[in-house]
């Protein structure tokens, strides 16, 4: 019953002519009815508030009780000339160029290996753990993991005697790494999953042909397995741009036990947070932290259509 | 396939030893990546029974004795009594909310074929991208507006409008990948769109609807930031806020074992449904995902 969903013949799939669509408006007017609440509720409370976040980015306001003075982009001029906004808006791209090219490869190289590896299923439940742990506990032990003087990565390396390597993994120097490294962790799991479920749909008589024809493993890679799940790749790679621009628990935790994290390790939505909401000493710069809000949207918009266009070739169907 | 026996012997080798090498190097970094995972899980498990005083001291040593102080602690570490309460409420109540009018959208979306449709899917899977951050100041101001600040129905309200973009965008790959068949005999036997819907589609949707809810009510579990910005209450916070305050309170308390028992009760229910469920949950996401 779950199995049928997962195997179900090319032919079956993405059914895009619809018998439903029948001459006359009955089918509109059922459509709403089937789409109103979700639609209602959508509007009210993601749609209406992105447009209220684009208003406030050009005001300057200190929240309820000030009046907010209109000030056209001066927020977004000012966060234009501010260095730390820049280290921050370099350290999200960080994530989302260097950290997406590696947690790709281990997602290819997990999805590549585990084709044959009969506890497969066992090794894919443990790599996707992670993403059902709240952030707040990841952050938990990654710092468990890298603390200065009682970390266990710390403590393993003495262990095995080579103390040389210990680091302070949490100083402001490394910190960014460390970070890096986490959503590493994280994240590769999550993509592999989705790869795999990519590749499994490949019928296995692609392998079985190419195998017979005397190819590679790498050229099974680039030739087949590749261009037949380019559509999951494609929606991989959006779902990248997503995960990379918002991801703020995870760091913002780690960066300091209910303390605003230091500058350090700002990206993108903690930089927004704390200047706007922050937890000890907020500034309340709504309006400047509402135009780093816009920034974030219009940048995961952008870059969505962009991988959009440029993935959309390539597709085959099968 | 011309070469002589011996350069033919030599590829071969050649090829041996690079798959040999390959599934060593590969099935080395499969199997640390998962003793990786599967020993920090561990280690904070059996933290959770340690002493306070030694757990850094000795970090490879088995708990001494299996004692429940710490849960007891991180009991009232976590007001667990309480934030448990508000969070089955409001995770509860969400993710039923959520699916009651995601699946009837995705099933519009996906199978009516109306003018248009491409676009409101393209305009609900815009809101996926939207940061939390980016919403939650209007919303606070607008719940406020309507009394329903601080209130736990303003929670679960706002939970399900943050959580429709990602339940429309799985279940519409759900109804998608479902055979038409069905539903086109049941419109040939003059069945209203409605009654296909309740009668037909939603029985089929059934793996999908359970593996979305499941993926919505683990992502609202583990959620945070509204609950942390709507609520402020202590009465009406969630667990989600309890870990956080728990993890502040460090700072003064310096109580590891505590926080470390206050994990394992957190993510204790989500690894229980994840064990039993995974396969769900996985073939869910990565149905929506790829269809």
């Amino acid at each position: 019953m779950v199995k049928s969903v997962g195997v179900l013949p090319g032919s079956m799939r993405r059914p895009r002519t619809s018998l439903h669509r029948q001459p006359g408006r009955s089918v509109p007017r059922q459509a709403g009815i089937f789409l109103a609440p979700a639609l209602i509720i959508y509007l009210l409370i993601i749609v209406a508030p992105t447009v209220a976040t684009i208003w406030i980015s050009l005001t300057e306001w200190k929240g309820i009780g000030d009046e907010a003075t209109f000030v056209g982009i001066d927020n977004y001029r000012r966060l234009w000339q501010d260095e730390t906004f820049r280290a921050s808006f370099n350290r999200t791209l960080t994530i989302l160029v260097v950290g997406g090219v590696i947690v790709f490869a281990c997602a290819f190289v997990f999805t590549m290996l585990l084709r044959e590896l009969r506890s497969r299923k066992f090794v894919r439940a443990v790599i996707f753990f992670p993403n059902i742990v709240p952030p707040v506990a990841l952050a938990i032990a990654w710092g468990v993991l890298l603390a200065p003087r009682s970390g266990l990565l710390n403590g393993f390396l003495e262990a095995i005697g080579l103390s040389s390597l210990t680091q302070t993994w949490l100083s402001p120097d490394l910190f960014f790494g460390s970070i890096m490294a986490g959503l590493i962790w994280i994240y590769t799991g999550f993509f592999a999953t989705i790869l795999m479920a990519g590749v499994d749909r490949v019928p296995n008589y692609f392998y079985e042909a190419a195998g017979l024809e005397g190819a590679s493993s790498r050229q099974l890679f680039t030739r087949v397995t590749i261009p037949l799940t380019w559509d999951v790749l494609s929606v991989s790679a959006v779902l990248w741009v997503i995960v990379a621009i918002k991801t703020f628990e995870f760091i913002y935790a780690l960066g300091g036990s209910g303390t605003d994290p230091s500058a350090a390790s700002w990206t993108l939505p903690v930089h927004m947070y704390v200047i706007a909401l922050g937890n000890r000493s907020p500034i309340l710069a709504l309006g400047q932290g509402s135009a780093i809000a816009v920034i974030m949207v219009i940048m995961v918009g952008l870059l969505v259509v962009l991988l959009r266009r440029l993935m959309r070739r390539g597709v085959v169907e099968f | 396939m011309t070469g002589s026996g011996a350069n033919r012997f030599q590829t071969g080798v050649a090829k041996r030893l690079y798959r040999w090498l390959w599934r060593g190097l590969g099935g080395a970094f499969v199997w640390l990546w998962v003793a990786f995972s599967l020993g920090i899980l561990a280690w904070i498990i059996l933290a959770a029974f340690k002493r306070n005083d030694t757990v850094f001291a000795d970090l490879w040593s088995l708990p001494d004795s299996i004692e429940g102080e710490n849960f007891s602690d991180a009991w009232g570490l976590l007001n667990l009594a309480r934030t448990s309460f508000n969070s089955v409420l409001t995770v509860g109540g969400g993710t039923f909310l959520t699916m009651a009018v995601s699946a009837p959208a995705a099933y519009a979306l996906a199978r009516m074929g109306f003018r248009g449709a491409g676009g409101l899917t393209a305009f609900f899977a815009f809101g996926i991208g939207v940061p939390v951050h980016s919403i939650v100041i209007p919303l606070f101001l607008g719940l406020s507006e309507v009394g329903l600040s601080n209130s736990l129905t303003g929670l679960t309200i706002a939970y399900v409008g943050v959580s429709i973009p990602f339940a429309v965008f799985l279940m519409t790959g759900f109804f998608r990948s479902l055979p038409t068949e069905l539903e086109e005999a049941a419109t040939m036997e003059g069945a209203k769109p409605v009654r296909v819907f309740f009668s037909v589609m939603l029985p089929l949707a059934k793996p999908g609807m359970v593996a979305t809810s499941l993926i919505v009510a683990v992502g609202l579990w583990n959620e945070f930031l509204l609950a942390l910005t709507l609520t402020f209450d202590e009465a009406k916070r969630t667990i989600g806020i309890g870990l956080l305050n728990t993890f502040g309170a460090m700072r003064y308390t310096s109580n590891w074992v505590g926080l470390f028992a206050a994990v394992v009760i957190m993510i204790v229910p989500m690894t229980v449904l994840y064990t039993w469920m995974s396969r769900r949950i996985i073939e869910g996401l990565t149905v929506g995902a790829t269809r």
